[in-house]
Order: C-alpha cells, then sequence, then structure tokens
C-alpha cells in the first residue's frame, strides 16, 4: 500500500510513498470489491465467487446492504465452496447438486454471462480454471469467462474495476463499429438514475448542455449496452480513479476518446469537466456557453453559503474522485482546509492535487495518503476545525472530538455538478446547525423541494 | 429432513469473521488481518454490528508480499499496535493467502514477547480452512488455554460465566438482560461475565467461573439445550442449568411459568397460529430454541436455515422443522417463497414483501430500532403477537 503524511507540496513535488503494515482503514475496499461492483450492477452478469466463503458473504453484505437505496435491486452471488485440500490437489469443481441449485438461479436471474472470480488460493496455487469453466458453460449453456483478479492482486479497488471493465469488453474488441452521435457516461456508480442520485445528476446537467448520452456504464447496462457503447465518440468519467489498461484501450484501439480526468465537483470543477468533454467531441465553445447558463441559475445560492461559510476551517477526505472534487467545492465556499486525506492514490491524483491546490485559499498542512483511524484522531486532537466531512465511518471521531460531521459517501442528495455544490453547502450549514446526519442517516435535509435547474 | 449440500449462497462467513466477532467483545484487544486488505475491510461490519468503530487493521499484503515473504511487515505491525493501543491481548488473524503460504513466525514472535508485553494469538480464520462458527470456536479454546495458566477459581458459589456470546450478535444487549434475569430469578445466579461482551482482560489474575456454553459454544456439552425461547424451551434452558450446577430452581419461577403457560394455551385455543407457516434464519442455538417453541408450542409449521449443529441436534432428539445448513441471500429467500412463508425471522436478506419480517439475525442494515428480546417468559408474547399478525396478514 502507498502511505503518506505531510505536506501536499513534498507530496505533489516528489510523488513518493512508504509502507504501513498497520492500516487501520475504515474506507478503502479491495480488487474483488471493485471487479463485484462492476458486475453486479450490470442487468444479465452473474458473478460467482471460487474459493473462500468469506469473500461471497462480506462482498455480498458489501453490495447489497448499501446497493438498494441506490437502485441495485437484490441479487445472488452464488459461490463454488473448496476446501483446503481441493486446493492443494487443483480440484476445481461443482458438484451436481450444486450445478442444479446454480441452474433454478440462472434461470431465475437471466444472464448472458457468467464470470468465475477467482480467490487467493487461485492465484497462489495457479490453478487452472478451464474445466470448471467448460463445465458450466456446458451445463448451463452461458457463455462463462474467469477473472483472474484476487485480494491479493492489489491494495485498493482499482485493478478489480479495470479488469472487470476489460473483461466485458473483450468479447467485442474486434468489432467493426460505426460511430454515431453521443457519449457514454462512464464509471462505477450504484445505477439508479434518480435526479437526485449521481448518475441523475449528472444526465441532467449533460441533457441541460446538449450532449447526447448513449449509455451510462456499467451501472444498470446489460451486455448489449457494452457492445454498442463502442460506437459513441468519448467515454466520460465521473470519476477518475477508472482510468487504466482497458479505458486507454479502448481509446487507442476503438476511438473512445477519454474525458473526465477532472471531477464533475464544484463550479470550477464541474466547468473544467465539461471543458475537457467539449475538447473531446470537438465542441468547447457550446457546451460552455450553455453550461454558463446553468451555473448562472445557482449563483445567488452560493453566494449566500459562501457568506456563512467563508473562512470556516474543514477536515476533507475522499478517494481520488471525491477528494479532489469536494475540495474544488470547498474553494467554490472560500472554506479553509488545514488537514485533508486521499483514501489511495490513482494515476492521476498527482496532477489533480496540483490543480486544486491552486485554487484553495491556503493549501492544507497535513495530507494523508491512506489514512488508518488512529491519523484520523490525531488531527481532530491538533486542528481547532469547525467541521469534518468525509467517509461514514469518521463519525466516530467527530463524536470524540465535538466536531459537526458531514458524511460524503452516502447521501440522499448528489454532491455532485453545480447544484452538487449547494447541496453540500446546506448540508454543512445543517450541521454546524446541531443536525446529526448519522442518526438520520437517509433523512433527505439537503434538498427539500429541491426543483432548481 | 436434512437437503444435502446443494447451496450456493452460503449464510456463514469464513472463519475470520468468527474470530472477530470473538475478539470485538474484548475491549483491550486489538485482532490484525496478516492478509489483503480485502479481508479486512470486508469485516469492518463486526464491529460495526457491535457498534464499535470499525478497527480491523491489515498488514494489507500483496501478491509481492506472497513472494518475498511477510514476517517484516507483521514484525512492525505488531510493535505499532503496541506502540498506538497498548493492548492486553494481540491476535494475529491469517486469511486464506497467509495460511496456504505457511510462513513460519514462532521464532520472530519468541523474540518480541518481551517488546510487547502481552500474548499473541496466531489463529487461521482462511475461508477455506473453516467458517466463522469455527473460527469462533477455535479462538474460544486457544483464549481458553491462554488465561488457564493464570487462572483463580472465584470464591463466590453463584457467580458464573457466559460463553459463546459475541458483542456482534443482533439484539445482545436485550438478550442479555433476559438471560441474567432467568439465571438470578429462577436459580439465583449472577452473571460475572460474558465472552465475549464487555470484556476487559487486562493483566493479571484471571478469576475462573462455572462456564455456561451458549451460543456458538452450546453443542460442545453433554447435554446441549437450544436457547430460551418460548415456555417449554425456557423452562428446558433453566432445568439444564440447576441439573449442571446443581442447584434448585426457585418456586417463584415455577409460578411465573404456569401463568405463561395459561397465555400461550388460551392464544393457540383461539387458533391464533393455525396454519401460519414460520421461516426462521439463524445460528443453531438460537435458530433451534425459536424453531421448537413455534413448531411444539404453537403448531406453526417451521422452515430453519441454520449451521451444522442444528442437522446434529435434530439427529439425535428428532426432527422439528425442514431445515437446510447454512443457506442464505436470495437462494434463502427462495426456499422461503417455495415454504409458503408468512412469517420470516432473519436478517435484511430474507426481508421481502411476501411476508411478515422480523429483525433476528444479523447482517440487519440501516437502523431498526432494536425490539426487546424474544427469549424467556416475556419474548414469548412479542412473538405470539408477531404470529397473530401474520395470521392476520395471511387471512
Amino acid at each position: 500500500m502507498q502511505w503518506y503524511r505531510g505536506d501536499v507540496k513534498t507530496l505533489i513535488e516528489n510523488w513518493q510513498f512508504s509502507d504501513n503494515p498497520f492500516w487501520a482503514d475504515y474506507q478503502v475496499l479491495g480488487p474483488s470489491f471493485g471487479a463485484l461492483s462492476v458486475f453486479m450492477s450490470m442487468t444479465d452478469v452473474l458473478p460467482i465467487m471460487i474459493g473462500s466463503r468469506g469473500c461471497a458473504t462480506h462482498l455480498r453484505f458489501t453490495k447489497i446492504a448499501w446497493g438498494g437505496d441506490f437502485g441495485l435491486e437484490p441479487r445472488p452471488l452464488p459461490f463454488i465452496e473448496v476446501s483446503q485440500s481441493q486446493v492443494i490437489h487443483g480440484q476445481y469443481a461443482i458438484s451436481t447438486p450444486q450445478l442444479t441449485t446454480l441452474q433454478k438461479l440462472v434461470s431465475r436471474f437471466q444472464p448472458h454471462r457468467l464470470v468465475l472470480v477467482s480467490n487467493d488460493d487461485v492465484l497462489l496455487t495457479c490453478a487452472d480454471l478451464t474445466p470448471l469453466q467448460t463445465q458450466l458453460e456446458k451445463s448451463l449453456g452461458i457463455p462463462t469467462s474467469v477473472l483472474e483478479i484476487a485480494p491479493i492482486s492489489g491494495a485498493n479497488q482499482w485493478v478489480g474495476y479495470d479488469k472487470a471493465l476489460g473483461l466485458l469488453y473483450e468479447p467485442f474488441m474486434d468489432d467493426v463499429v460505426e460511430k454515431k452521435e453521443g457519449i457514454n457516461l462512464v464509471g462505477w456508480k450504484w445505477p439508479s438514475r434518480e435526479r437526485h442520485h449521481d448518475i441523475g445528476a449528472c444526465l441532467t446537467l449533460l441533457k441541460a448542455v446538449g450532449v447526447p448520452v448513449n449509455h451510462v456504464i456499467p451501472g444498470g447496462a446489460s451486455l448489449a449496452d457494452i457492445q454498442d457503447s463502442l460506437a459513441s465518440q468519448v467515454n466520460l468519467l465521473w470519476c477518475p480513479s477508472y482510468i487504466g489498461e482497458t479505458l486507454e484501450r479502448l481509446e487507442w484501439e476503438k476511438g473512445l476518446r477519454l474525458a473526465g480526468f477532472t471531477p464533475p465537483y464544484g463550479f470550477e470543477g464541474t466547468m473544467d469537466w465539461l471543458s475537457e468533454l467539449g475538447e473531446a467531441i470537438g465542441d468547447p465553445r457550446g457546451i460552455l456557453q450553455r453550461a454558463e447558463a446553468v451555473r448562472c441559475n445557482y449563483g445567488v445560492e452560493l453566494d449566500s453559503l459562501k457568506a456563512l461559510l467563508q473562512g470556516k476551517r474543514a477536515f476533507i477526505s475522499g478517494g481520488p474522485g471525491r477528494l479532489i472534487g469536494l475540495l474544488h467545492v470547498m474553494a467554490d465556499l472560500d472554506v479553509d482546509v488545514p488537514a485533508a486525506a486521499l483514501f489511495w492514490p490513482h494515476s492521476t491524483s498527482q496532477q489533480n492535487l496540483s490543480k486544486v491546490m491552486q485554487r484553495l485559499p491556503k493549501p492544507p498542512r497535513t495530507l494523508l495518503v491512506s489514512p488508518s483511524l488512529y491519523e484520523l484522531e490525531e488531527i481532530a486532537s491538533e486542528e481547532r476545525l469547525d467541521f469534518w466531512m468525509g467517509g461514514y465511518q469518521e463519525h466516530h471521531t467527530c463524536k470524540r472530538h465535538g466536531i459537526p460531521f458531514v458524511p460524503t459517501t452516502v447521501y440522499t442528495a448528489s454532491n455532485q455538478c453545480f447544484e452538487g455544490v449547494i447541496h453540500l453547502g446546506r448540508k454543512i450549514e445543517k450541521a454546524l446547525n446541531g443536525f446529526d446526519f448519522v442518526a438520520n442517516v437517509f433523512r433527505s435535509v439537503e434538498a427539500p423541494n429541491d426543483d432548481s435547474s | 429432513m436434512m437437503t444435502p449440500l446443494n447451496r450456493v449462497e452460503p449464510l456463514l462467513g469464513c472463519g475470520l469473521a468468527g474470530i472477530l466477532k470473538a475478539t470485538v467483545g474484548i475491549e483491550d484487544a486489538v485482532a490484525i488481518v496478516h492478509g489483503p486488505m480485502s479481508c479486512a475491510s470486508g469485516h469492518r461490519i463486526i464491529p460495526l454490528f457491535a457498534g464499535k468503530e470499525p478497527l480491523v487493521p491489515t498488514t494489507a499484503l500483496t501478491e509481492i508480499d506472497m513472494i518475498m515473504g511477510s514476517e517484516g511487515k507483521l514484525r512492525e505491525a505488531l510493535l505499532k499496535a503496541e506502540a498506538i493501543y497498548h493492548p492486553s491481548l494481540l491476535v494475529i488473524i491469517l486469511t486464506c493467502a497467509t495460511s496456504l503460504i505457511s510462513e513460519l513466525y514462532d521464532l520472530m514472535l519468541q523474540n518480541l514477547q518481551d517488546q510487547l508485553g502481552c500474548p499473541v494469538l496466531v489463529m487461521d480464520g482462511s475461508g477455506i480452512t473453516g467458517d466463522e462458527v469455527q473460527g469462533y470456536r477455535a479462538f474460544y479454546h486457544v483464549f481458553h488455554d491462554l488465561v488457564a495458566s493464570r487462572s483463580e477459581r472465584a470464591s463466590s458459589a453463584t457467580d458464573v460465566e457466559l460463553a459463546g456470546l459475541s458483542a456482534a450478535d443482533y439484539g445482545i444487549q436485550q438478550d442479555l438482560i433476559i438471560l441474567k434475569g432467568l439465571l438470578e430469578t429462577a436459580l439465583g445466579l449472577k452473571v460475572a461475565r460474558v465472552l465475549f461482551h464487555n470484556l476487559k482482560l487486562e493483566r493479571g489474575t484471571w478469576l475462573s467461573y462455572p462456564a455456561l456454553p451458549l451460543g456458538r459454544l452450546w453443542f460442545e456439552i453433554l447435554s446441549p439445550c437450544p436457547a430460551p425461547f418460548g415456555i417449554a424451551g425456557t423452562v428446558a434452558w433453566v432445568e439444564n442449568i440447576a441439573t449442571e450446577l446443581g442447584r434448585e430452581i426457585h418456586a417463584d419461577f415455577r409460578a411465573r411459568v404456569a401463568q405463561a403457560e395459561v397465555e400461550v394455551a388460551a392464544f393457540r385455543a383461539a387458533g391464533l397460529s393455525q396454519g401460519v407457516r414460520v421461516g426462521i434464519e439463524a445460528e443453531s442455538w438460537w435458530g433451534l430454541g425459536l424453531t421448537r417453541f413455534l413448531a411444539e408450542e404453537l403448531g406453526c409449521t417451521v422452515f430453519l436455515s441454520s449451521d451444522e449443529g442444528a442437522q446434529h441436534f435434530q439427529a439425535e432428539y428428532g426432527e422439528i422443522a425442514t431445515t437446510v445448513v447454512d443457506v442464505g441471500n436470495v437462494e434463502l429467500v427462495e426456499h422461503l417463497r417455495a415454504f409458503g412463508a408468512d412469517l420470516v425471522f432473519g436478517s435484511s436478506y430474507v426481508k421481502a414483501k411476501d411476508w411478515t419480517w422480523a429483525p433476528f439475525w444479523q447482517p440487519i442494515w440501516h437502523i431498526v430500532e432494536e425490539h426487546d428480546s424474544y427469549m424467556g417468559l416475556q419474548g414469548t408474547r412479542k412473538i405470539m403477537k408477531l404470529v397473530a399478525r401474520a395470521r392476520e396478514r395471511k387471512k
């Protein structure tokens, strides 16, 4: 893992990390989570875990427990159990009774592709899953692939997102595609298209600036969408952390230009996001003009929130997209950020941090990368903070130190795009006035009667 | 009665989950997941279920560590854990990856012992070697051996220890109120300690009390008795302990039982449970206890998904309900639909519009108001209300 604690300038200049073998993380998830996020948000892909029951039970919890509020229906996550002895002898097979059960699930959920997701034992023993793959294909009549990503493949979810997306596109990479107007909105998100959720907020803004969206990948998409998405002009990301081999290959080989290195948060950040999109589709001025008109709708409220929050001291944390985005919002609101934390670094993080730091009134004195709970405790003790904005589990630290807490990973109105600045500003205002977002986790307070834009 | 091992969606997690369910109840213990970060992050829910901060530190190993060795990282992790948290116990939990590569840590741990100043246990939490019930039990026995060396028998004749529970169990606070109340009012016993719930290990003498194995340890005694649900179940549980410890049952308790029996008889005579089909998802001590009340005292038809203990108990003492072992999530929901459940006790996975759902087993997500316990004589009324409501809905 990559750990850093120090000043921002040194990190941006050197981009060097240490290791922390006592990582008391509270937010990052692993490669298998990344892969399952992609597969389980698709409508016709059924992942099947191979090996340890633990992976199946804790990953299904993480997906299903939270997904229900964001448009993800309950779904199965089957697993094929192997014993230690079977692992040692490389005997990866499914029993006939288990196959019968799987057949029932398949006939109910109608997947068009099965994906065998490896566990660490498969990678460590270099086990050959081809016989199992063939057995499933023959018995169930559904194309089956093997994803050789396991928990030990990485210290965060990135490689899982990348390889899962690659596996879905692979069968179509030789297709000859005729390009058509429109873009794809890419990067894992819960599938909900509701206006107050992230996908809905972005789709609304893109519609307002006149950009047709052909597909949202992968949240709520099907394999047919994956195939057809190759005809689009641009892959627009809402979080740069999905950028990897797969999206780069789609750009080089299939002409799907990549845009969205700056995530769509904050007034300036969202304008940068749209500017990148304008460049990619060859309409830089038109999009920005229309975006400016949308932005103007929120100007008055931004000014009033800014008057309230200017000069407040905040701790901000987030992943490679969200942290950059939230820092853009803090710059819009003129909030002072003495300390911040990046959950895990991505190859785009150095450039994005450098850019957003120039917008802040002053750069944070302390930046944590791959933070631990005990480090949050130190930050809370050392800094005189007016509020704290970050991952849901950070509320424990805030509670101990009496710091108003604004969760950003659980929300009832999207923090993205122009409107997200207002939602977030209202949320901060509420927290400063004593509202407890932990006790009222899914109660909508940031966007009452919101019908703007 | 039993279905063959045909499930593809398990109810139980891996050994790691069981070990964490135990250690999370020891206030001054720190457990370190020695393996990939996924194994730690996925189990942050366990301290959260216990109402605690999700502290599950990890050495966050990746492929390169499997090749180059991980002893150095583990050593550093232990020293840092001691420097930050000053624990009374450190628990290293191996995952599938570190279990398979079988690195030896004995010498390193021996050399570190003085610096750490606290015992270090190494537990295999790998899912390919066992499930969470087995993981919990394995930890309990190692822990028991650890404290045995510094144990001194407590002088009180009425103090007992409850063993086999977890601070992460759903409704543990309310269940403990009932269990402690039952032991006190029926047998004059006082619960001095619960393994593992709000336990402070500290350093020094460990007082030993007569242990009452329940929860995940209930099947480890000669005459196992499921959890005290319903009238007969509560009486059986109390009588079992009375026999085990040679105690008399108080007359007051008998009188309250007689009163409760009248209520249950009247409920059944009114036909309020007639034709009600109940699904239950829970580990065997809890699941079988509830099953017995519903099936044997209220006359409901029950479908149970549980661990192997449920299978063994019914094989020995007779079938009570259609039982599947270790089936969860959508697969279990499908079973419950086919069974035609009217009322289901279980986790949030089995919450569905098809039936009345009662939160009973982890994971329960979202904020669900913690209800009073279903255990004991008081709990009987709550269960009967739910059964009556389910029957009403069915009509």
